[in-house]
């Protein structure tokens, strides 16, 4: 059983996030408007301004939006904008609703996220993605699979490695079918990678992993008096390592130039994985 | 769909001409028309499509030009009284209002420009968000914020705006220097307009690195202020030592520290308040206390009149820049020297001054200082000199106490500093133990007569207050004791309560090894008063057993004062003049035993019987030189039948030979003449006694029971003396007056007696310091018991080293101690 004040505070923080998502519905006390062609949000600023960079900056100083009230917006999806705004009042969305796959609504969501500066949201949009792609088995197989990698590739930028890696992993699994021309249902994944050259450019590197030659393991010996134990180590320079030996008890961390000292031989090694 | 052709390319320049009008717009201040979405939109775009680079090199080229502009803005600003030739000539070519005002302008435009670049910044990076946070955190870009700040700082600082011109940092800052100084002269500047320009300069870095101390404020600005601050402070200084006086030097420096400080908050920078108050402090204290302090109206003239407030402002600017304070400290100590030494020559001087009856004694006087004896019998003005010596002293001790208290703050160092150069002043007059010893028993004489218990405690905490600070507290002992003697036994003490008091604080204040011999020689006095009585009662009870034989009318009383020997410096009643060798509590030896006629025989032989009942195995030695009698004398002439005369023992001892108990009725002893030898012969007592009482009774007018041939002042070999018949006195009680009575300085034959007998007690002090240590120690290295030993006695003297050497030499001889002969240094070994 928690404690009696964690479930008053569980409960209070359920009522504050209901509380929250009524204001959305409701619509009450509103004082910005956020358009979207024909689409028009009435929200809080006090609240949208909080949660993302972007409204908090088009409302201060001297801008027209700030005079206005009004924060009109270009080139991005409405039920996308419209999740994202569920996402402020709430901390959650549910892209079930959409026209739209899964993977591709997610990816939207990650570069609106970005775009606009919404505090957790791009993370949020990451795991739903990965969650469907690592649980629907065909999925990696689709259009809509392929054409989320071309958005990802072309609307987030380049350090957000979470989303990449996670579409990256699905397609190196993969990668036996998805790249061999003769299985044609894949001509449309097989283009897209020919249209989107730093995808491509990334999946050529991950595959050629297994091929790297590993860190030379350097034997050395033991620096205790008088003790001739020998191990292996692939320390660098620029790293630092502990190492207890099993024969005398000696124990002790340090550097790289320092255990030069006491290097025996080097051995390069290549071990396939 | 509306896919917004995010997927595909942009082209940057379209994009590029959008943003840039509207940056246009925010420099311009036309903002409320833009809107911060669509700006926003456009740069987000060109990031995301791999134009953050180019976009960002073109904001940099686009304020770049812009500041470019507004220099020229800042430049038009400069008005002739700024441009002036260099920092020298420029100040003599306009008045300081053309230039305080050309000044400001310009400050206030550089304010201006700096303001309107940080709000429009603000709002360039609100739109280039998206730049700053992908494009510059990828690349490790400064934001570029900060990378328009250094724009800022190279186009409008440090751009050359016309040849043989400085930079407008440099101008800026002559400009602000120059304001500082004109506020120093007591020009109204404008604090604020300064201030904003400090915040710039604050803002600003050297490099684009934005090392914390590589602020511009602290590289360009500071160090200069710093160093004109001082050469300023530096030549105000110099000019007010020599134009004002030390009183308003002081407030002048206090105020300008305050001033900078001040002027740290409200013009420049808080940081650098320490810094240039440290210079201040430095140029108008530090470097200028020594002069201050040694002015005309320095120090010296302030402790003169009584300068309270104005020493207050000295030692509260001398404690700001060092806690030891060494110049006043010298000061007040050389200060109080002086004063001491003036007192103690005043003290010589009136010593010497007194009537001299005696020669000079001879060179080998061996007192300190070079000072010449002072001749034994100008006895009263010495004591006044005494006197007066020790109330100066204490005045000169209050003097300065106060002054310590109000004006220093009671601090610890000069406290200090005062009491150590209060004992220098009093040890370094050798007379000062005798002078205080003096200071004492006149008041305990005559001093507290009908004073309250308050004035009374206060004399003698006045008393223990100089007595402190004696560093030979034994020859004070000596002194004290000798004084206190003769205040005992002659009865002069005004109050034995407050005797006692005095010792009890001798007590608190010396310990009780200082004040043991004194309490012994009180309760000696107690003893002898039960002796008195006891003997009192026993000779009346014998009486009463005889049946009244022998004794009736002639059966003499005795009041006795038994005093145990060591402990009472009886020879301080030899009189001056050669007397008969040492005549000490029990220097029996080698005297001659007075001879006493029978019927005070008697009394004296009862008394020692009755002694020797009482105690058994002790030895009374009688003191009658130092008596006194009372006698009952009839004179035919005189019209009392019967005269009380009080005189002393041997004055007694001399008009009982000219009685006659078979003419006693008829006074008819005209015939009756005895020379002064044949007195000498009957009586035995000394020449110089004798001749001293001969006095009292033959020459002086009152008291002239005997008539002496030839008639003279002197007495001489061959002086014939017989009972005056004619005597008359209108006084029933008639006290004969006792030469050598009082407490008087010594002469200098006394003194060199009282040394020499201080100098014998050190020398078995020091033996005893030395056994002592070297028992505990055993073994010992010369300097070492030296130190040991003088630490043992600094309570009693400040034994003299050359003695300590000396009366070690003797204890190894007589084989107390022996050398190590193979230690590395001299040492020492204990034999037991």
């Amino acid at each position: 059983m928690a404690p009696h004040y964690e479930q008053t505070r569980d409960a209070a923080n359920a009522a504050l996030l209901t509380d929250l998502s009524t204001l959305l519905t409701s619509e009450e006390h509103t004082d910005l408007k956020i358009k979207l062609g024909d689409r028009v949000w009435n929200v809080h600023k006090a609240i949208v301004c909080a949660r993302s960079d972007f409204f908090a900056k088009a409302c201060k100083g001297d801008f027209k939006e700030a005079k206005d009230g009004v924060v009109e917006i270009h080139d991005d999806y409405p039920e996308v904008i419209d999740k994202m705004i569920h996402y402020i009042y709430k901390t959650e969305y549910s892209e079930s609703d959409t026209e739209l796959a899964p993977v591709l609504f997610n990816v939207r969501m990650v570069a609106a996220a970005e775009k606009y500066f919404v505090k957790f949201l791009a993370a949020l949009a990451v795991s739903k993605l990965d969650y469907f792609i690592s649980n629907v088995g065909t999925a990696w197989g689709s259009k809509d699979f392929a054409d989320a990698i071309a958005e990802a590739y072309t609307t987030t930028h380049d350090s957000d490695r979470e989303l990449r890696d996670t579409l990256l992993q699905m397609v190196v699994a993969h990668a036996d079918m998805l790249f061999r021309k003769e299985f044609t249902e894949f001509a449309h994944f097989q283009d897209m990678a020919a249209k989107t050259p730093s995808f491509s450019a990334e999946v050529a590197a991950l595959l050629a992993k297994p091929l790297e030659i590993s860190p030379i393991l350097n034997i050395y010996y033991c620096p205790g008096d008088d003790c001739r134990e020998s191990f292996r180590s692939a320390i660098t320079d620029g790293q630092r390592v502990k190492w207890t030996c099993d024969y005398c008890g000696w124990e002790d961390e340090d550097d790289y130039s320092w255990w030069q000292s006491y290097k025996i031989a080097e051995l390069p090694v290549v071990e396939a994985t | 769909m509306p896919s917004q052709g995010l997927t595909t390319d942009v082209e940057f320049t379209p994009v590029w001409l959008i943003l840039e009008n509207a940056f246009t717009e925010i420099h311009t201040k036309n903002a409320s028309k833009l809107s911060f979405e669509e700006l926003y939109r456009n740069a987000y775009k060109l990031v995301l499509k791999k134009k953050g680079e180019e976009l960002y090199n073109k904001v940099v080229a686009f304020e770049r030009a812009w500041l470019a502009s507004v220099r020229s803005l800042v430049v038009h600003t400069l008005s002739a009284p700024l441009l002036m030739g260099d920092e020298v000539g420029g100040r003599t070519l306009a008045t300081t209002n053309e230039r305080r005002e050309a000044g400001e302008k310009f400050l206030r435009c550089l304010k201006q420009a700096w303001e309107e670049h940080n709000t429009c910044m603000g709002m360039l990076t609100d739109v280039l968000m998206y730049m700053d946070r992908v494009y510059c955190t990828d690349h490790r870009k400064q934001s570029i914020f900060a990378k328009a700040m250094g724009v800022f700082r190279d186009e409008i600082l440090r751009t050359e705006f016309r040849q043989e011109m400085p930079v407008l940092l440099e101008v800026l800052r002559r400009v602000v220097l120059d304001q500082i100084q004109m506020a120093r002269d007591g020009e109204a500047v404008d604090p604020f307009v300064i201030k904003s320009n400090v915040y710039m300069l604050e803002a600003l870095y050297r490099s684009e690195q934005e090392v914390e101390d590589e602020k511009l404020y602290l590289r360009d600005f500071e160090p200069d202020f710093l160093s004109q601050s001082r050469d300023f402070y530096r030549g105000e200084g110099e000019r007010l030592l020599k134009e004002s006086d030390a009183g308003t030097y002081c407030r002048h420096a206090k105020r300008r520290i305050d001033e900078e400080g001040d002027r740290c908050r409200s013009t420049l920078s808080e940081t650098t308040t320490p810094k240039i108050q440290m210079v201040v402090e430095d140029e108008l204290i530090r470097n200028k206390m020594k002069g201050l302090i040694e002015m005309e109206s320095g120090v010296a003239f302030m402790v003169d009149n009584d300068k309270l407030h104005e020493l207050g402002l000295v030692f509260e600017l001398e404690a700001r820049v060092d806690p030891r304070k060494p110049e006043l400290t010298k000061a007040i100590q050389r200060i109080v020297m002086e004063m001491g030494a003036a007192i103690n020559n005043a003290a010589i001087a009136a010593s010497e001054a007194a009537p001299t009856t005696e020669a000079v004694a001879p060179a080998e006087e061996q007192e300190e200082g070079g000072k010449k004896a002072a001749p034994a019998k100008a006895i009263n003005a010495q004591t006044l000199a005494a006197l007066k010596w020790v109330a100066e002293i204490l005045a000169l001790k209050d003097r300065f106490d106060a002054i310590c208290r109000q004006a220093f703050a009671s601090d610890q160092v000069l406290s200090t500093t005062l009491n150590r150069s209060t004992a220098d002043v009093i040890n370094s007059f050798s007379r000062s133990s005798e002078y205080i010893s003096l200071f004492i028993d006149d008041n305990m004489k005559r001093g507290i007569k009908d004073k309250s218990e308050a004035e009374v405690d206060a004399l003698l905490e006045k008393s223990i207050v100089v007595l402190r600070y004696v560093a030979d507290k034994d020859v004070f002992e000596t002194y004290y004791k000798k004084h206190l003697c003769k205040r005992l036994l002659l009865k002069k003490s005004q109050s034995v309560e407050v005797e006692k008091l005095m010792i009890s604080r001798m007590k608190v204040e010396l310990g009780n090894a200082f004040t043991g011999k004194l309490e012994a020689m009180f309760k000696d006095m107690t003893l002898s008063e039960e002796l008195s009585n006891g003997y009192r009662k026993h000779v009346a009870g014998m009486q009463r057993d005889d049946g009244g034989e022998g004794g009736g009318a002639k059966a003499a009383e005795l009041s006795i004062k038994v005093l145990t020997s060591m402990t009472w410096p009886l020879e301080a009643f030899r009189s001056g003049v050669d007397s008969e060798g040492m005549e000490g509590g029990n220097g029996k030896g080698g005297r001659v035993e007075i001879l006493l006629p029978p019927e005070i025989r008697r009394v004296k032989e009862g008394f020692e019987r009755f002694y020797a009942q009482k105690y058994s195995g002790r030895r009374l030695t009688w003191q009658n030189n130092m008596g006194d009698a009372d006698v009952k004398a009839r004179f035919p002439s005189s019209r009392h039948a019967v005269h009380d005369v009080n005189c002393s023992t041997y004055a007694m001892l001399i008009l009982l030979l000219f009685n006659n108990d078979d003419n006693a009725r008829g006074a008819r002893l005209g015939g009756k003449e005895m020379t002064l030898e044949e007195i000498e012969a009957a009586t035995n007592i000394p020449m110089d006694d004798l001749k001293r009482n001969l006095q009292s009774l033959a020459v002086a007018p009152k008291t002239r029971f005997l008539v002496k041939e030839p008639m003279s002042r002197e007495i001489n070999a061959g002086d014939r003396f017989r009972w005056n018949e004619g005597f008359t006195s209108k006084f029933m009680k008639i006290k004969v007056g006792v030469v050598s009575a009082g407490n008087k300085v010594e002469g200098d034959r006394e003194r060199r007696e009282t040394e020499k007998k201080s100098n014998d007690s050190r020398g078995f002090a020091i033996e005893a310091a030395v056994v002592r240590v070297m028992k505990q120690r055993k073994e010992l290295p010369h300097a070492q018991l030296l130190g040991e030993t003088i630490t043992q006695l600094s309570h009693q003297f400040r034994p003299d080293v050359g003695m300590i050497k000396k009366k070690i030499e003797s204890l190894i001889e007589r084989e107390y101690l022996e050398r190590v002969e193979e230690a590395a240094v001299p040492s020492y070994r204990y034999l037991a």
